[in-house]
């Protein structure tokens, strides 16, 4: 069943993204034609947002459609697990977020009119593996955190739908506990893994003692940044892998026992 | 499909009725297979529960019969449908006399109009209408 | 025999208003059921609840053995009273859509049907009319063989003829055996069809029984008994 779910989940989105990518790729093919490296390089970041921000209404859009809407009617009557919707649409958005991570680094490489990421990657693969994963986690937060404050905004409390407050609701929880424990109980569990100094900011290549230094929160005259011997810390890894499950089953739990279609 | 029936009395009876009138005027034949009931109920429009309630009681009086495998039969006894027209008839004459005295007819009247409903170009001559 | 459908004393509230108080009623296997009531009267909410899209209810809602849920939804054949199709699929691709997910689903017949019903199986759903799209959703739902249909609102907004066409369709196909769930407020076309009848009013049942005997206890049409129990 999740694979029958999935097939028609990508039906529905594979115009749209492939749409998306498409309009990208041909604008990187074009811009540099264009500009001079300055205004390119604002125009990258530019359009890192925008498809940001254009990919998630997407996603948001197809999943409230297909759960919230009219259709609903359909979906939900169908003999198939909460889990397994969730999880199809769960596996397409991630597919679709790898897909436009993908385009946005040809994009960047277009402009630029360089290999240097490919460069990168063949320097030092094992720390790119691990940027992947962390990537994959943050993709992963991202469209649960979605899904979990879409699903609330359907959730009925003595007979009143949540709706916005739902929404609110379902998106604070997620984040805040996503950041509480990457910002204070980690921080207490692991306590020698943190210093705090006031100037390092992020970067990407180790230092002189072959450690890596992140900025991680703060304030006015104090940074906390945290030491590590990966470019990627594991444990901030794993709880964020925590929090999206918790955001997963709860989502599931949530389409199951509370949400009511209009 | 629908308007078959009249919706304010049991329809189930009316079924039975009308099929006593078909076997009455020889629309339906001793011995007939009668259509099978989910055939039956779409043309006449009606759920198969009521029909279904309506030919067990036409069975249950003996007009109809089921073979098993063959299906349902109309009764191959003729002196049925010969009992069935004899009542029908006398309960169509009933109906007409009382509307016709409901009316003020007399006898003679009503033998008279009969005559005349009969034969409409001989009796022109007779009496004006009542 | 186990009635295929069993709601006690159902209560669901909207905010302070009850659409549904104290409901209670068993369908039979093997019988069509209407539930009339004027629109608002509830048949929409109680149908959500039964049907597994409502979950914030009070009372008791058994479908067979199962509560609303998983093993439920595949005893039961839904027809919305709204467009729910995924629009952007074409026809053909719709009745795929259904075989992929229901096994009970006779796709050949479906395939027939519409080519009766004139509906091009070719078309995205998107492209048709609204007559059409209802009577796409009619096929794929009578192409099921579940345990119990339930029909909201098959024939309103259907002129006349329309009206002929859809009752017959659902007859002529429905799984023998099964049980119909029917919820209009269109009555006279349609009550001889009717084993059962519950008249649904103010989201409370307000008479429930045989239709037949109704009609011989009251001596009048349940169209009639309708209207005189829902005048306004």
């Amino acid at each position: 069943m999740l694979g029958k779910l999935i097939k028609y989940d990508f039906r529905f989105g594979a115009r749209t993204f492939l749409g998306l990518i498409g309009v990208l790729l041909a604008l990187g093919a074009v811009a540099p034609l264009l500009g001079d490296d300055m205004i390119l390089g604002i125009s990258a970041s530019v359009m890192l947002i925008v498809v940001a921000v254009v990919s998630i209404i997407l996603v948001a859009q197809a999943f409230h459609k297909s759960l919230f809407a009219q259709q609903g009617y359909l979906t939900r009557t169908l003999p198939v697990t909460s889990s397994a919707l969730l999880g199809s649409k769960l596996i397409t958005a991630m597919v679709w977020f790898n897909a436009i991570c993908l385009s946005v680094v040809l994009y960047v490489m277009l402009t630029m009119r360089s290999v240097e990421p490919i460069q990168s990657i063949a320097e030092r693969p094992w720390d790119f593996v691990l940027l992947g994963v962390s990537l994959e986690t943050q993709g992963l937060m991202l469209i649960l955190t979605l899904y979990t404050l879409l699903t609330m905004g359907s959730v009925s409390v003595n007979g009143r739908r949540l709706g916005v407050v739902g929404y609110i609701v379902g998106a604070v929880i997620p984040i805040g506990l996503s950041a509480l424990l990457s910002n204070v109980v980690l921080p207490v569990l692991t306590p020698n893994r943190y210093l705090m100094i006031s100037e390092q900011g992020v970067s990407f290549v180790p230092d002189a003692t072959g450690q890596y230094v992140t900025v991680i929160g703060g304030g006015a005259d104090v940074t906390v940044t945290m030491i590590s011997n990966a470019l990627v810390d594991w444990i901030s890894l794993a709880a964020n892998l925590i929090v999206a499950a918790a955001c997963f089953f709860t989502a599931v739990w949530l389409l199951k026992r509370k949400s009511n279609l209009a | 499909m629908s308007y078959q029936f009249q919706n304010d009395s049991p329809i189930y009876a009316q079924i039975v009725d009308r099929f006593k009138r078909d076997i009455a005027r020889g629309a339906l034949l001793p011995g007939e297979r009668v259509t099978p009931v989910r055939e039956l109920a779409l043309t006449l429009g009606v759920s198969l529960n009521t029909l279904q309630r309506a030919l067990t009681d036409l069975e249950r009086e003996g007009l109809l019969y089921t073979e098993r495998t063959a299906g349902r039969f109309v009764t191959t006894d003729r002196s049925q449908a010969d009992i069935l027209r004899r009542a029908l008839s006398e309960r169509t004459a009933q109906t007409y006399v009382e509307a016709l005295r409901d009316m003020n007819f007399t006898d003679g009247d009503i033998l008279a109009l009969t005559q005349r409903t009969l034969e409409p170009h001989t009796n022109k001559k007779e009496e004006d209408t009542p | 025999m186990n009635p295929i459908l069993q709601v006690r004393q159902v209560n669901k509230r909207y905010g302070k208003v009850a659409a549904l108080s104290g409901v209670s009623f068993d369908v039979a296997p093997g019988r069509i059921v209407g539930l009339l009531g004027p629109n608002g009267s509830g048949k929409t909410t109680l149908i959500k609840i039964i049907c597994g899209l409502t979950s914030d209810y009070e009372g008791v809602v058994v479908i067979g053995d199962n509560p609303p849920g998983l093993a439920a939804k595949r005893e039961i054949a839904y027809l919305p009273d709204r467009e729910s199709l995924p629009d952007w699929l074409k026809v053909k691709d719709v009745l795929r859509y259904f075989a992929d997910f229901y096994d009970d689903f006779d796709i050949a017949r479906a395939a027939e049907m519409l080519v009766s019903l004139k509906v091009d199986a070719e078309k995205r759903v998107k492209a048709l009319s609204k007559g059409m799209k209802e009577k796409l959703q009619l096929a794929l739902v009578m192409c099921r063989r579940p345990k119990l249909y339930i029909l909201d609102e098959p024939i309103a907004g259907v002129d006349p003829a329309a009206r002929d066409l859809i009752m017959r369709t659902i007859l002529q196909n429905f799984h023998e055996g099964a049980s119909i769930l029917l919820s209009t407020h269109i009555i006279s076309d349609v009550e001889a069809l009717f084993d059962d009848v519950i008249f649904l009013k103010d989201g409370e049942i307000a008479l429930a029984g045989p239709a037949e005997d109704i009609r011989a206890r009251e001596g009048k049409s349940i169209d009639q008994l309708f209207r005189e129990v829902f005048a306004c």
